[in-house]
C-alpha cells in the first residue's frame, strides 16, 4: 500500500490501529528518538484556477516526530497538537522503510480501515446529496 | 533541553563573529554527527532548519541524511548552498574548490551568501595570521592549521565588499572561532 | 521627532489586567475549549482564516482567552504562530480534489454534478430562535441522534470528492481566458515585507488573510461603482481539502490531514486578443481562504480580478487595497493612537497657544 493512502487511513479513521501498530515495534526493536514530538507550521501551496499560477493560502499547525530505527529514519507528521499519534506515525513510516516483518500483516489492519473510511465516506456523500437541488419548471 | 544547548551556542556564535579570531569554546553536541567534530554538530544544529539549505563536502551522504534527519534542513550543491560544512578531512584543493563555489550573494542581498563551517586541526597553534577590522581595537593574532593558500583565496573571494562569505573555524579541541567577511587576514612571518 | 520616556504606570497596569481577568470571570461562568470548538465554528473558521493559521484548537483558546475578541484572538494567533517553526511545505494542493460539502453556481443552472446547497445559513428567515436560551445538552444530543437517523438514499451518485468545476463549461465552449500552468515558486509575505508593483502570489496571500470585514467593504465598494469588476459567480465550493507533503529524497507523498476551504471563481467579461484579433472571453476573479467564508472569498475575488487589471479607482489601486486590508497592520495602526502622546501634543498645543496669540494681538493693535 503506498504512502499517502497508508497515511490517511491512519490519520483518518486509525488514531488506535496506529497507536497498537507503533507499540509491537517498540517492543520489538531499539526505537531511537530522533526528534521528539514537537510542534510547528506547514505553508500550504494552493493552485489557483484563474492564471493556474500558485500562491502561499496559509499554514497549518502540525506535530512532528522522527525517530531512527536501524539504519532508517521515520517520520510522523499530523495536524493540530497530537504527540502520541505523530510518534506513532514516525515509528510506523520508520518500520516501513526498515522492511520489518510485521508491516506485512498491517496489510490487512490498513485495507479493513480502507473499507471503513469508505464506508464513512459514502455515508457524508448520501447525505450531501440530499441537499441537490431539483429544478423544476413553475407553471404560469 | 536541547533547545538550551543550541541557544547558547548560538550566543557563542555571535561572540566569535563580533570579535574575529576570540578563541571560543563551545559545548559538545548531545547528539552523535560523526565524523563531525561534536562542536560542528552543535553548530549546525543551531544554524540549520528547514527554511535553509546545506552541503556537506563529503563522499558518502552520511553526514548529509544525519544533519537533515536531525534538522529538517534540505541538502543541496556547494553553488545553492546557505551553509557549507568541510569536514576535518577535506583536502586542501577540495575546500578552495567548495569556497570558490559559495555564493556570495548580490548587492541588493549580500545576506544572500553562504556561511562556511570549516573543520581545522587547532586554532591555538599552526600558521600565524594578524586580523584586522570591525571588531577588532587595533590588530588580533589568530594561530591555527589553515594554509594560507586557503586564506589568500577567501581574501580574493571577499574582495568586493559588501559581496563574501563568512567562515566559522571549529578545531578539534572544540574551539570555535570566526572571520566574518569584513576582517583582513595578513600571514605573519 | 524624539519620544520621551515617561515611568510610572507599573501598578496601574498590573491593577488594570486584574481587572480584565475578572471581566472573564466574573458570571462565574465557564466554557471549555472542546465546547468552543464544537459550537463556534463561524467564529473559529472566520479567525483562522484572518491569523492564516489552521488550528481549530488554537482558534478556539484564542477565543476564551480573548472572550470572543476577533480582534485580540487574531492577534493571539499571529503571535504564537510567529514562535513556531515553519518545517514543512505542502506540495501543489489543488481545489479540484477537494472532497465538496457544498458546491453551488448563480451562472448556470444545470451543471456536472448539481447544486449542491450542503450547510448555509442563506436559507434561513433569520429570525432569532428563543427556543435555544432553554436548549439542554439532552435536547443538543437528541437533535444530533435525530440528524443521523434520518433515511438517506442507498449509494451515492455523485462524484464529491473529484466534483468538475463549473468554469470547465466556459472552456469547453472555447470562452475561458485560459492560461498556462505556471509553477513558478510564489512569494511570501510573512518572509518579505511587501514592495510595488507586487506579484500576483502576494496579492493573493495578503487578501485570503485579510481582515474579512475590510475585504468584504471593499469589494463591496469596487461593485458600487469605485470599481469596474463586477462578476457574476461561476462557483462557490465548500469542502475538505487533502494536504499533502513531500519529504526531501523520498519518493512517495505524505498525508498529514484536510483543511476546510472555501473556494470562489468569478466569471468576469473581457476583451483577449486571439491569433491579433480582439475576441470577447471570460477571466477569473479568484478567491479561497480557510474556513467556510463564502462573503469573503467573492470579495476577494472582486478584488483579485480589480487588482490584475489596474485602472484610476481606489479599489484597482494594489497599494490602496493591499497596505490596508490587513487586520494586525490596521488594528494595530489604529490602536497605538492610544498610546501616550503627550509629547507631540504639547508641542501642538503650544503652536496654537502662539498663533492665537499673535492674531490677537494684531486684532488688537
Amino acid at each position: 500500500m503506498k504512502r499517502p493512502l497508508r497515511t490517511k487511513l491512519l490519520i483518518e479513521v486509525g488514531h488506535n490501529e496506529a497507536i497498537e501498530m507503533a507499540n509491537e515495534i517498540i517492543k520489538n526493536y531499539e526505537v531511537q528518538e530522533i526528534q521528539p514530538p514537537r510542534q510547528g507550521l506547514t505553508m500550504i501551496k494552493l493552485r489557483e484556477s484563474a492564471k493556474n499560477s500558485l500562491f502561499y493560502i496559509g499554514e497549518v499547525l502540525v506535530t512532528e516526530t522522527k525517530v531512527k530505527i536501524g539504519n532508517s529514519f521515520g517520520t510522523g507528521i499530523v495536524m493540530e497538537e497530537n504527540n502520541t499519534l505523530s510518534k506513532a506515525l514516525a515509528i510506523i513510516d520508520a518500520a516501513y522503510k526498515e522492511k520489518l516483518p510485521e508491516t506485512e500483516k498491517w496489510f490487512y489492519v490498513l485495507k479493513k480501515l480502507e473499507l471503513k473510511l469508505q464506508n464513512e465516506m459514502e455515508k457524508v456523500k448520501c447525505s450531501i446529496e440530499r441537499t441537490k437541488v431539483h429544478f423544476d419548471t413553475m407553471k404560469v | 533541553m536541547i533547545m538550551h544547548s543550541t541557544q547558547q551556542a548560538y550566543r557563542k556564535l555571535l561572540e566569535a563573529l563580533s570579535f574575529p579570531g576570540k578563541v571560543n569554546s563551545v559545548d559538545t553536541c548531545p547528539n552523535d554527527f560523526s565524523p563531525l567534530i561534536s562542536q560542528t554538530g552543535l553548530i549546525c544544529l543551531t544554524l540549520l532548519d528547514s527554511e535553509v539549505a546545506f552541503h556537506v563536502a563529503e563522499e558518502n551522504n552520511l553526514i548529509t541524511e544525519t544533519l537533515h534527519a536531525y534538522t529538517g534542513s534540505h541538502a543541496t550543491n556547494a553553488r545553492n548552498a546557505d551553509f557549507i560544512i568541510l569536514p576535518l578531512s577535506s583536502s586542501d584543493e577540495e575546500i578552495v574548490k567548495k569556497i570558490n563555489q559559495a555564493k556570495i550573494g548580490d548587492l541588493v542581498r549580500p545576506h544572500k551568501s553562504a556561511t562556511i563551517i570549516l573543520e581545522v586541526e587547532s586554532l591555538k597553534y599552526g600558521y600565524k595570521y594578524s586580523l584586522k577590522g570591525p571588531g577588532i581595537k587595533d590588530t588580533n593574532q589568530l594561530n591555527c592549521t589553515i594554509r594560507p593558500e586557503i586564506m589568500e583565496n577567501r581574501k580574493n573571494i571577499n574582495a568586493e565588499y559588501p559581496l563574501g562569505i563568512d567562515l566559522i573555524l571549529v578545531d578539534q579541541q572544540g574551539y570555535v572561532v570566526g572571520l566574518p567577511r569584513t576582517t583582513q587576514i595578513m600571514e605573519v612571518y | 521627532m524624539g519620544y520621551v520616556a515617561v515611568t510610572g504606570g507599573k501598578e496601574a497596569i498590573e491593577a488594570s489586567l486584574q481587572h480584565l481577568f475578572y471581566e472573564r470571570v466574573k458570571h462565574g461562568k465557564w466554557l471549555s475549549v472542546e465546547t468552543i470548538k464544537g459550537t463556534m465554528r463561524g467564529f473559529i473558521d472566520h479567525i483562522m482564516s484572518e491569523s492564516s493559521l489552521y488550528s481549530e484548537d488554537l482558534a478556539a483558546l484564542a477565543m476564551k482567552q480573548s472572550e470572543g475578541n476577533v480582534e485580540e484572538a487574531v492577534f493571539l494567533l499571529r503571535a504564537h504562530r510567529s514562535t513556531l517553526p515553519r518545517l514543512y511545505y505542502s506540495t501543489i494542493t489543488d481545489p479540484r480534489d477537494m472532497f465538496v460539502h457544498r458546491r453551488i453556481s448563480a451562472s448556470f443552472k444545470e451543471i456536472p454534478g448539481g447544486q449542491i446547497l450542503g450547510s448555509s445559513h442563506d436559507y434561513l428567515h433569520r429570525l432569532l430562535d428563543f427556543s435555544l436560551i432553554e436548549e439542554t445538552e439532552e435536547d443538543v444530543w437528541q437533535k444530533k441522534l435525530d440528524f443521523e437517523a434520518i433515511e438517506v438514499p442507498e449509494g451515492s451518485s455523485i462524484p464529491l470528492e473529484k466534483l468538475p468545476k463549473v468554469m470547465d463549461y466556459l472552456r469547453a465552449e472555447g470562452l475561458l481566458n485560459d492560461f498556462p500552468v505556471n509553477d513558478e515558486e510564489p512569494d511570501d509575505v510573512t518572509k518579505m515585507s511587501l514592495t510595488f508593483p507586487s506579484s500576483r502570489s502576494e496579492r493573493l496571500q495578503i487578501l485570503t488573510r485579510g481582515q474579512t470585514g475590510g475585504i468584504v467593504s471593499l469589494g463591496y465598494a469596487g461593485l458600487r461603482g469605485y470599481g469596474s469588476s463586477h462578476p457574476n459567480v461561476g462557483e462557490v465550493r465548500v469542502g475538505e481539502q487533502p494536504i499533502h507533503i513531500q519529504l526531501d529524497g523520498e519518493e512517495e507523498e505524505y498525508y498529514i490531514g484536510s483543511i476546510k476551504l472555501t473556494e470562489v471563481e468569478s466569471f468576469i467579461p473581457a476583451n483577449v486578443s486571439e491569433n491579433g484579433k480582439e475576441v470577447l472571453a471570460f477571466d477569473i476573479g479568484y478567491g479561497a481562504c480557510f474556513g467556510q467564508n463564502e462573503t469573503k472569498a467573492i470579495a476577494m475575488s472582486i478584488l483579485d480580478h480589480a487588482l490584475e487589471n489596474p485602472e484610476d479607482t481606489p479599489i484597482h489601486d494594489e497599494e490602496f487595497v493591499l497596505l490596508h486590508v490587513d487586520t494586525i497592520e490596521s488594528t494595530g495602526f489604529i490602536s497605538h493612537l492610544k498610546l501616550p502622546h503627550y509629547v507631540t501634543f504639547q508641542s501642538k498645543l503650544e503652536q496654537m497657544r502662539k498663533i492665537k496669540e499673535e492674531s490677537g494681538a494684531s486684532v488688537n493693535e
